[in-house]
């Protein structure tokens, strides 16, 4: 009596014949900084480098798997990207506050702690937006992805997703009491 | 002065993005959007030495087993009606008040469960013999044409469902059916939903303290919360043993088995129970009663 045949297994786990080693050395190449500010942005400075490093084990654990046929390996591993920063999401309780502990150093202790203050203010910002816009903002400012991208990885039309960043980032700065348009 | 079109806007995204100062004859709403962008952007940061060596560390080794979750599940729809019976035990065991119900449940699969006598793992659960084979399908739709009875799906999840998977399995057994669906992704299981068509409703005690009773869209059910169970809450170990030729034997004793709690929404319909069975409690009852009451909102 078999459930599910190791051929259905292997469909829904993503099929063959997999991703060579060079082909995930250029991915990571191509992908690291990305990823690392997509999850910056979504998870917070705190989280980003053990996310980041859980996000290539994962993908390098489950290479083998990558099916062409489905996509790119861009496209793949920014599946496994957001799945994993959705799923840390989740388990976080609603008044987590994440501490930006990796902002760059500096020399000059006060201009630090004001870059780290308007992280916070910008992180809060975009914590209220909605979650398709927050996850938008990321991608699009953090990660560096096209709108038309976005699109693809969000499933919205380009035009959506310019609508949407545009009206986030409204909502942002309304949020955020305005911006100095000079600085 | 007028403002861009999204194009235009998207265009001077990018020259920001590339370091370019808009010009100065943008609106002003146009101009501090941008300027937000630019906020925005001044935060990205490179990955640290740290980080990179981190990931140059994992891609040295031999890449790991995968299948955690999902070749697990292929055993769960066997244990399927081994976990209803063992289910209804463990809240027969740890929630005396309950125990009625949970006779009554085991009855109702043709389960004679003494009280009081401790399940011995080694001499193998009480077992229900399917009448068919146990299908798989991957759409709600393809459970839906197999069933023979109404099945209710949510629509309302506490997640994205985006980029989850979806398993159903349905199987018969002596006194009814069960479906068992779950939506996951390669790693976790968010959230299961479980019908059991039942030939022979009967009454319908619920417990105490730790167990709720509660209204599900009409509909008489039982909210358990931290429930002890095993099978659907991640028994780590070898319960099942499936030899090639599909022979399924159970293997291990109660040292083997680990009791997860989980947190469980039971509702009955008709001769239908349903179960929303959130295995890592992840949800809250107002989560899952707002997905479980979406199967009937939406229809």
């Amino acid at each position: 009596m078999s459930i599910l045949s190791a051929q259905r297994i292997r469909h829904l786990m993503g099929g063959q014949p997999g991703l060579g080693e060079d082909a995930f050395s250029d991915l990571y190449q191509s992908q690291l900084d990305r990823i690392f500010n997509y999850v910056r942005y979504r998870l917070g400075a705190e989280e980003a480098e053990d996310v980041t490093a859980d996000i290539f084990a994962r993908a390098w654990s489950r290479r083998q798997k990558y099916d062409a046929h489905k996509g790119a390996p861009s496209t793949w591993l920014w599946a496994i990207a957001r799945n994993l920063v959705t799923d840390r999401l989740r388990r976080r309780s609603p008044t987590q506050v994440e501490l930006p502990a990796d902002l760059a150093a500096s020399d000059d202790p006060s201009a630090e702690i004001r870059e780290q203050e308007e992280w916070q203010q910008v992180r809060a910002a975009l914590a209220r937006l909605a979650a398709v816009d927050q996850e938008i903002i990321a991608l699009r400012f953090g990660a560096g992805e096209t709108n038309r991208t976005i699109a693809t990885l969000v499933g919205l039309s380009e035009a959506n997703v310019s609508q949407r960043l545009r009206r986030a980032l409204r909502k942002m700065r309304t949020d955020l009491g305005g911006v100095d348009t000079h600085e | 002065m007028s403002e861009l079109s999204d194009l235009e806007f998207e265009a001077w995204l990018d020259a920001v993005e590339r370091g370019e100062k808009p010009p100065d004859n943008l609106s002003g709403e146009d101009a501090a959007d941008l300027a937000m962008a630019r906020r925005l952007l001044a935060f990205r940061a490179a990955p640290n030495s740290r980080l990179v060596a981190r990931i140059a560390r994992i891609t040295a080794t031999p890449a790991a087993k995968h299948h955690r979750i999902w070749v697990p599940l292929r055993r769960r729809a066997l244990v399927g009606a081994a976990f209803i019976a063992s289910l209804t035990l463990i809240f027969s065991l740890t929630l005396t008040p309950a125990g009625t119900w949970a006779q009554g449940m085991l009855q109702r699969f043709g389960v004679t469960f003494l009280p009081g006598t401790m399940p011995q793992w080694s001499t193998g659960l009480p077992e229900i013999t399917p009448t068919r084979s146990p299908v798989a399908f991957s759409s709600e739709r393809e459970v839906q044409a197999a069933a023979e009875f109404p099945l209710h799906w949510p629509t309302d999840f506490p997640f994205d469902r985006d980029g989850v998977t979806f398993l159903g399995f349905l199987a018969y057994t002596q006194d009814g059916a069960w479906v068992e669906s779950l939506y996951g992704d390669e790693e976790h299981r968010y959230l299961e939903v479980q019908a059991f068509w039942l030939r022979r409703p009967g009454p319908w005690p619920v417990g105490d303290a730790q167990l709720e009773s509660i209204n599900v869209g009409g509909h008489q059910g039982l909210w358990g919360q931290g429930v002890p169970a095993s099978f659907i809450a991640g028994a780590r170990s070898a319960l099942i043993h499936e030899d090639v030729d599909g022979t399924v034997t159970r293997v291990g004793s109660s040292q083997d088995s680990s009791l997860e709690p989980i947190n469980v929404l039971l509702w009955e319909d008709g001769e239908v129970l349903y179960m929303l069975v959130d295995p890592n409690q992840h949800y809250s009852l107002t989560e899952l009663l707002r997905t479980a009451e979406s199967a009937y909102r939406d229809r």
